[in-house]
């Protein structure tokens, strides 16, 4: 009774009650800003100095999983977990711990094997997590802190050439609207349902429909007075499958779908229709000949392809990514230090690099929630870090990177913040921070010249081609599909004959110099960065079409996609 | 490398609805598939002489938590099938030699879908069936044929029909509430006591059907259930090592678990106990006489005995084979007998978790006599043979997925060589003295502990005890000391053990070895050592917090 008394007093007189929060986020957040509160009064090692900046992250999250396959009910679980990261900061903005490697200097820890987040609403248990986690990051950084400042003055440095942590607004966001997830029985009986798409299809082996509703809040405070807390919710359905062809080859195949977590009811249904075409292209694709023909040439992308084909060259290309990555001071000679530090004053001198054909813009929108009627899966509205990112970022402007996307560690096309360190949430519910878009859009002033069709034939003649080939993206009515539909188009004959790729490789250093046309609509394209329930969903705004020259074809079965060669023994089940 | 090493576990209590009936369908189907499949592969020309479908339907409740908060609670259930196909003939099949004892594995597991479908379920028996084969016919037209061979790779089962109607158990909101509150209760004790890094419970219900069907004509069905509560706690000394202490307690289900007081009153002890470590010497590295508490005793049994007579392991030849040829011959002192029992439930009404009433390769579970007054008699056998007309006796066992291998059931140490315990405090005193010693030891509590049997590396054990004390032999208390390590090697710590005690006490744990973690139990009496080793543990330096603990 006297700890109940106590709590409730506490709350009393937080001052920060709000609209619609419950008994956990105030116990919560109360947690979280009291043991701000005592760690930067009172932590400090002897002979070091106290922090000057701790921040905590907090989770508190359901996740309902169904997995079906051919009416069997593999999986069905609602899980809650609690989860946390926090950042401990020893030094000041200008030069702190971080983006140093000294590799003398181990982390600690205090001994908190078992340092879970307490799944109810104990305070006490709380703040335990929270008191052990802030010692162990602090010690460490305390230890690199003074390793850093001596390494500097050794070299009588007393200022770095761009900050090590970027001061940005102190915000107060709170918005506690928390998903209810659906019911899970009727849930079961839908995905089971969807899952016997694939009946009677014995050549499709063990087609995994899989159904991922996540909802909940993320907490947010720092010492800096910052308090974020905002909704999170992700709600996808995933088929991934195996294919045995008549010529008893495997092949995987994926289909995504984001529906509206609040209208699964209605929406699963409708996403029937999807998984049947995506069911029959499949088939269909066994029927096709194999293109034999080794290929170099101009190829036309359309659909989903193209969103595929921007996110791969525009995110994994090291310091031409549109994603920033600064680069840490290592604790070497005085001589090499000094080495590292004139390289990163040149890098800030540097213009960003051309990294695209000169009429590529790509702008983020990370907080656009609706595109042509329709949701836009990566939208965000406060950042890991708890940062707002402003509502439009230009990252390539006439080919060329103007800024990249970042949090609050400093890089030389990204000073500051532009709120894109992302939350992100793995296969056990855990958090953790990802540098990565929300939304992009992508857009060419090729548009304006001459239709996609035209500067394909154009462009392959020239070649000496008297045919070009084009990859699609199934026509789907709301998802994604790792399925691609390639034709070969012949010039002479005017006629589009389906073929099929052993492999389809897009992606160069190079790929986005290759562009030659892009068609004038915008399409959006929700997918996920990685891997299934624990991806982070992304939506691309791209052309509808475009046209790449120098696609580079072998028809070696070895590459790509992971096909391989299976000849049963039994003959299939279900036949 | 080979390790084998056990495991400290626990269990649970209170309300909950068991329920009896569950369709018959998966049975049904596994049976239809079993026949078309085996019919399929017997006229292959590498034909398939043997198949077995092996199915855990398993669930569990699982609640943890620490310091008074709840940390954990979910429940998770799963179905899986591990497929065998064997190829060529008893008397030589795939599996191979001494040489590749681990053919019987490779593919053949597969998740099977909660509910009873016939379309994903024969999809699944088909894929895990077909690797398998596969895997098992290459396997075979690799094999050198021509190697002489004195005894089957593979021995026959009687046909079989065992089925126990399936059983299984609704965890209500109730139930849930009741341990929930049950465990902050509990886990709560440990925040009187600043200086703890752990201070958690855990609750652990798991149930489940378990059908085996073979060709030979086996059709078994049988539930097992086990539930646990674990107690782990841990307090950092004043020179910054971590000192753990753990105590289980396991039944058959949640309503035969401890009552709460018990559990609590344990808890408190634990904590006083812990308090004691904190403050007690770091013990020297030692070599001498020692006691081993019953529970102790079990372990010791379990590690440096029990996995050197799991025959499968003493096919290979890169294993020690440590008592392959001593059957007939004496191993251990006259006095004492061992046996290995899966078909005892209970022993002096406390419950034993090593039962079972078939083995994991459709055998009836059986007794056996491993020790006879020292003399080895037998060895724990599964179907693959160590010597010449040899059947299994029961004891291949496996975890759900894994490929099964002769394992520990319930371990019995019994002597006839037993004095009180007063007595055998005085033959550790009187040794002592007669070698000019200060004291000796006595190991009261063990942790877990592992063995290697293979011989490319020394061919030792290790048992990790948590509560040692010196027993002086001028008369001072028992002193309690930390940081000791059991270490050794088995033949010559056998030929040490003198004398045993009279009360039996039983170790309960999960023994993980080459086919996964199953549940053994380990019975003995206190024994007396003439000469043990121990080294110390390593250290574990943290530093306290620099805050103290908020509020």
């Amino acid at each position: 009774m006297l700890k109940l008394y106590t709590v409730l007093t506490l709350l009393l007189t937080s001052g920060i009650i709000a609209y619609g929060q419950s008994d956990t986020d105030q116990v919560i957040m109360r947690a979280m800003q009291d043991e701000i509160e005592r760690n930067m009064a009172d932590l400090q090692l002897e002979d070091y100095e106290k922090p000057f900046y701790v921040s905590y992250l907090l989770s508190d999250l359901k996740k309902l999983t169904i997995q079906a396959t051919l009416g069997g009910l593999m999986k069905s679980s609602l899980d809650s977990t609690r989860s946390w990261t926090n950042r401990v900061m020893v030094g000041n903005y200008a030069i702190n711990d971080e983006k140093y490697e000294d590799p003398g200097i181990n982390f600690e820890s205090s001994g908190n094997y078992f340092n879970e987040l307490p799944i109810d609403n104990n305070y006490d248990g709380i703040r335990r997590v929270l008191w052990l986690a802030t010692n162990d990051v602090y010690k460490s950084a305390a230890k690199l802190y003074a390793s850093k400042r001596e390494l500097l003055d050794l070299i009588e440095v007393d200022s770095l050439p761009l900050p090590d942590f970027s001061k940005e607004p102190v915000i107060n966001h709170l918005n506690f609207d928390r998903l209810q997830l659906p019911d899970q029985q009727q849930m079961e009986a839908q995905v089971l349902d969807l899952s016997q798409v694939f009946s009677g299809k014995p050549n499709f082996i063990q087609p995994m429909v899989s159904l991922h509703v996540l909802g909940g809040l993320v907490y947010f405070a720092s010492s800096e007075e910052t308090i974020a807390v905002f909704p999170v919710q992700m709600c996808l359905l995933s088929v991934n499958t195996q294919y045995l062809s008549q010529n008893n080859e495997f092949t995987n195949q994926s289909y995504y779908a984001f529906p509206k977590p609040e209208d699964l009811a209605s929406e699963l249904p409708a996403l029937k229709e999807d998984l049947i075409t995506f069911r029959d292209a499949i088939i269909a694709q066994d029927e096709l000949e194999t293109y034999e023909d080794l290929y170099f040439g101009p190829v036309m992308l359309k659909g989903s392809v193209v969103a595929d084909f921007f996110t791969n060259n525009l995110l994994n290309r090291g310091s031409r990514s549109i994603l920033a990555s600064p680069t840490s001071l290592v604790k070497q000679e005085t001589q090499q230090v000094k080495e590292q530090l004139e390289k990163l004053e040149k890098e800030l001198t540097k213009p960003g690099p051309v990294v695209a054909h000169r009429s590529l813009q790509v702008r983020a929108l990370p907080t656009l929630s609706g595109y042509k009627g329709m949701s836009v899966a990566g939208s965000f509205q406060v950042d890991a870090e708890g940062t707002i990112p402003p509502d439009t970022v230009t990252l390539i402007e006439n080919g060329k990177i103007v800024e990249q996307l970042n949090g609050r560690t400093p890089a030389p096309l990204a000073p500051k913040s532009n709120g894109h360190m992302r939350l992100q949430i793995g296969y056990g519910l855990n958090i953790y921070k990802s540098l990565a878009p929300g939304v992009l859009e992508i857009q060419s002033d090729l548009s304006t010249a001459k239709d996609t069709y035209s500067v394909l034939k154009e462009t392959a003649e020239n070649n000496g081609l008297n045919h070009a080939l084009s990859i699609s993206a199934l026509p789907l009515a709301h998802g994604y599909s790792t399925m691609v539909a390639v034709s070969k188009l012949d010039f002479d004959t005017e006629t589009r004959t389906p073929v099929r790729l052993t492999a389809i490789n897009l992606n160069s250093s190079n790929a986005l110099m290759k562009l030659l046309a892009t068609s004038p609509n915008q399409q959006l394209t929700n997918k996920l960065l990685g891997m299934g329930g624990s991806g982070l969903p992304i939506s691309i705004i791209a052309p509808e079409e475009i046209v790449i020259d120098g696609f580079d074809y072998d028809n070696s079965p070895q590459q790509g996609y992971g096909n391989r060669n299976y000849s049963p023994s039994l003959p299939l089940p279900n036949k | 490398m080979q390790q084998k090493s056990l495991s400290v576990f626990t269990v649970a209590f209170f309300t909950a609805i068991l329920v009896f009936g569950q369709t018959e369908d998966l049975h049904d189907l596994l049976k239809g598939e079993l026949k078309t499949q085996f019919e399929e592969l017997s006229k292959k020309s590498t034909p398939a002489y043997f198949m077995s479908y092996r199915v855990a339907d398993e669930h569990a409740f699982i609640a943890q938590g620490a310091f008074g908060s709840l940390t954990q609670l979910k429940k998770d259930e799963g179905r899986t099938l591990n497929v065998d196909v064997r190829v060529g003939s008893y008397e030589q099949d795939h599996s191979g030699g001494a040489s590749n004892h681990q053919g019987m594995g490779g593919f053949g597991a597969m998740r099977l879908p909660l509910n009873d479908s016939p379309e994903a379920i024969r999809q699944a028996v088909w894929l895990a069936a077909d690797l398998k084969y596969k895997t098992a016919m290459q396997a075979f037209l690799m094999r050198d044929k021509s190697e002489e061979q004195q005894k089957k790779d593979f021995t026959r089962a009687e046909p079989t029909q065992y089925l126990e109607k399936p059983k299984t158990y609704q965890i209500s909101q109730e139930t849930i509430n009741e341990w929930s509150e049950a465990i902050t209760g509990w886990s709560s004790i440990f925040k009187e006591h600043k200086d703890l890094v752990e201070g958690s419970v855990s609750v652990r219900f798991t149930w489940g059907t378990y059908y085996f069907l073979s060709t030979e004509g086996a059709d078994i069905r049988q539930n097992q259930s086990n539930a646990e509560i674990q107690i782990a706690a841990s307090i950092r000394s004043e020179d910054g090592n971590i000192i753990p202490l753990h105590k289980s307690y396991f039944a058959a289900d949640l309503w035969n678990l401890p009552a709460y007081e018990e559990v609590a009153t344990d808890i408190e002890e634990m904590t006083e106990k812990l308090l004691q470590l904190q403050n007690a010497p770091l013990a020297e590295p030692y070599a001498g006489p020692a006691i081993f508490s019953g529970g102790a005793s079990g372990v010791f049994f379990h590690e440096i005995f029990g996995h050197r007579i799991e025959a499968d392991r003493l096919t290979k030849n890169d294993d020690a084979q440590t008592f392959k040829d001593k059957i007939g011959k004496r191993i251990l002192p006259k006095f004492l007998n061992v046996t290995c029992d899966p078909t005892l439930q209970s022993i002096e009404g406390e419950y034993l978790s090593g039962t079972y009433t078939y083995d994991d390769q459709g055998v009836k579970s059986q007794k056996v006599t491993l020790v006879e007054n020292g003399i080895l008699k037998d060895f724990l056998r599964s179907r693959k043979p160590l010597f010449t007309g040899e059947k299994s006796n029961g004891h291949a066992r496996a975890q759900a997925g894994l490929t099964p291998m002769s394992r520990q059931s319930n371990l019995l140490v019994t002597s006839s060589n037993q004095v009180s315990d007063e007595k055998l405090r005085k033959a550790l005193i009187k040794v002592c003295k007669k070698q000019k010693r200060e004291f000796g030891l006595f190991i009261e509590q063990v942790a877990g502990g592992y063995t290697m049997t293979n011989r490319y590396t020394p061919n030792a054990f290790h048992i990790n005890p948590t509560v040692v004390y010196k027993v002086y032999t001028d008369g001072r208390p028992d002193e309690l000391v930390r940081g000791v390590d059991l270490i050794g090697t088995p033949l010559t710590m056998f030929s040490e053990i003198e004398a045993t005690g009279t009360q039996r006490e039983t170790f309960y744990g999960y023994c993980g070895a080459e086919s996964g973690y199953v549940p053994v139990t380990a019975t003995s009496p206190a024994i007396f050592v003439g000469k043990i080793e121990t080294q110390k543990k390593p250290e574990v330096n943290i530093d306290s917090p620099i805050l103290t603990e908020p509020n």
